[in-house]
């Protein structure tokens, strides 16, 4: 699986000025697009149902019934068992923790790093070399594969995962922030700030990062859904948190070995992840057409997973 | 056009270099004995001390760092244990079905793309537009591998129109080759065909601004003319280098989708070394991709240049 945002060195179409009508505008512009609620309700459902899995969940997600093994959907069962007579819209359920928490964890830890890189690499040239180069090398690991490669080096664990996924993404928003940042330095205000004897600090904090907060709120949805769509796959393949844990990828690993005989058991864990996956990048994509009026008619970013 | 190609083949050295460090360090951060990991609880003291000297980690790593380096230039990446041989030699027997779907699916990712990216900038703000973009979203968002799945039921569970996995060699059948490659590339191909469809509606919508296009539109040209002859060529160069930056998630992807239709290629080398914590082949594994996936930038990059040189200056200092 594929799954890192491509980003372009130089960014274009993001304005790098300060606009105060329109930043006020961008959640009137999100709320009366029809694709930016329906993708936030599916979020919300399966949020929701993750969270609330251990009260509404039907049935233990580990619980064996041999008796019952790979029902097809029914009543009893609303999306069928599996081989070992588990429900597996409960084990949809607790699986959706996993996915939800190594987003979640991915999407902040490389947005934090990421910004943190990409600021001192544009403001400070000497720096620039090797931090940019030091990504470089990381980009050019296949997202997936590094990340089975860290996991496997400390240990199959959540909090491995999560690292594994942040040391993928932070180097996306690195190039993105220091993009964004070689253009900011050189605007007036920031000559301003300078000439007022503001400390570098201060200026990155409140100039440079203020301005390129945009861009990064939409890398972060995109983020967010790759890093679920690289979890699944790497539960897949067996190189993410223990296998007894549910999660959607290892549920697709189940159900490949089963799937002519109950195709239900891949069939829902896959439409389950690519529902959610959809919904943050179609959130991604409406929160971009919000926050930047210029993009919905020339969209620049060609995001590849 | 020469000194180009040296400026970038120096730039591309520490690249190289720190590609090298990552993989070598991956090793290093395993919490606690990496030879007693590999080797499983039942492994007695003996063979675990043994293998530890087989991998040369009683030295310092100041030792063992220049000594990989050395090795990996020489295109030794260690021996795995459990195959017994050297991993460089397991990865280049599997190297070539990896190549093979990559290349399949990449061939289908444009066919598919670049056609429905042209469609949508003809199109452009109707409801068309809008749906062949959802559409590209939803094949970036869809599990390759679950993709590859749900073909497997239409096309070789229900219909049987296609085998369902296996590998055949084109040298042995070449038909049969590609009914067997053909599921699988589909797989990979749909999931990457949304980038190459958005980067060239992109790329069009900006060429589309041009002086030039104005003038072929005001010669009475028709809009098919004016989009293929003047607009698409002009467009294909950008997008073009921007996809190469993609090749590594064709590789990657590959790599995944590989094990669903069990091709016997560097995927299913990764996956069985998983389970058996088989460190040298991953790390190999690993890096050769990473190396194959700079090469092929590099390769990219040269293309841009020599087709188009008005970009010689400002290429080198992205």
């Amino acid at each position: 699986m594929s799954v890192r945002p491509g980003v372009r060195s130089r960014p274009s179409g993001w304005r790098a000025d300060y606009q105060p009508d329109r930043r006020r505008a961008w959640y009137v512009h999100l709320l009366r697009s029809p694709v930016a609620i329906g993708s936030s309700a599916v979020l919300l459902i399966v949020i929701g149902a993750s969270i609330l899995a251990p009260w509404l969940a039907p049935k233990d997600p580990n619980h064996i019934d041999p008796v019952v093994r790979l029902m097809p959907p029914s009543s009893e069962h609303l999306l069928g068992t599996d081989d070992l007579g588990r429900d597996i819209l409960s084990r949809l359920m607790f699986g959706g923790r996993v996915s939800l928490v190594v987003g979640m964890f991915v999407m902040v830890i490389s947005a934090g790093a990421g910004t943190v890189f990409g600021l001192v690499a544009g403001f400070y040239r000497r720096l620039d070399g090797l931090i940019m180069r030091t990504m470089d090398g990381f980009m050019a690991f296949p997202g997936v594969l590094l990340a089975i490669a860290v996991v496997i080096s400390l240990g199959a664990r959540q909090s491995s995962v999560i690292l594994a996924l942040s040391l993928v993404y932070i180097p996306v928003v690195s190039r993105l922030m220091r993009g964004m940042t070689i253009v900011i330095r050189e605007l007036p205000y920031v000559e301003a700030a300078r000439a007022l004897g503001l400390r570098d600090r201060v200026i990155l904090r409140r100039y440079v990062a203020a301005n390129a907060i945009s861009p990064l709120i939409v890398q972060a949805a995109f983020i967010a859904a790759y890093a679920i769509l690289a979890e699944a796959s790497l539960s897949f393949l067996g190189a993410s948190v223990n296998p007894e844990t549910p999660t959607w990828g290892n549920m697709l690993r189940d159900g490949q070995r089963l799937l002519s005989r109950a195709w239900w058991m891949a069939v829902a864990p896959g439409v389950v992840l690519f529902v959610t996956v959809l919904a943050l990048t179609l959130l991604g994509d409406a929160l971009r057409d919000a926050l930047d009026p210029r993009s919905s008619e020339r969209r620049t970013d060609g995001l590849p997973k | 056009m020469i000194p180009f190609i040296i400026r970038r083949l120096i730039l591309i050295v520490p690249v190289m270099l720190i590609v090298g460090t990552i993989t070598f360090l991956l090793l290093h951060v395993t919490p606690g004995d990496p030879a007693a990991v590999m080797l499983g609880p039942d492994a007695t003291p003996a063979q675990v001390e043994q293998l530890r000297d087989d991998l040369g980690l009683d030295e310092p790593l100041l030792v063992q760092y220049p000594r990989w380096i050395s090795n990996v230039v020489k295109f030794d990446l260690g021996r795995s244990i459990f195959l017994d041989r050297p991993v460089i030699n397991a990865i280049l027997e599997r190297a070539l079905p990896t190549l093979q779907l990559s290349l399949y699916a990449l061939i289908i990712a444009i066919g598919l793309g670049v056609p429905a990216g042209v469609l949508a900038v003809l199109k452009r703000d109707t409801l068309l537009d809008r749906m062949l973009l959802i559409l590209a979203l939803s094949g970036t968002a869809i599990a390759d591998f679950f993709l590859g799945m749900l073909l497997i039921l239409l096309f070789a569970v229900v219909l049987q129109w296609f085998p369902s996995g296996g590998y055949v060699a084109f040298s042995a059948d070449p038909v049969e080759h590609f009914r067997a490659m053909f599921l699988p590339s589909l797989a990979l191909g749909i999931s990457i065909a949304g980038l190459p469809a958005r980067l060239i509606r992109t790329s069009m919508l900006d060429v589309i601004q041009e002086d030039y296009v104005k003038v072929a539109v005001s010669r009475g040209l028709s809009p098919w003319v004016v989009t293929t002859r003047h607009v698409l060529r002009n467009a294909l160069i950008p997008a073009i280098t921007v996809f190469g930056y993609t090749l590594g998630d064709l590789l990657g992807g590959a790599v995944v989708v590989e094990t669903v239709f069990s091709l016997p290629g560097m995927g299913q080398l990764v996956v069985n070394s998983i389970a058996r914590r088989d460190f040298p082949v991953i790390q190999g594994v690993v890096m050769v991709i990473a190396v194959a996936y700079l090469l092929a930038n590099l390769l990219v990059d040269i293309l841009y240049v020599a087709a188009d040189p008005r970009v010689r200056v400002d290429r080198v200092s992205r």
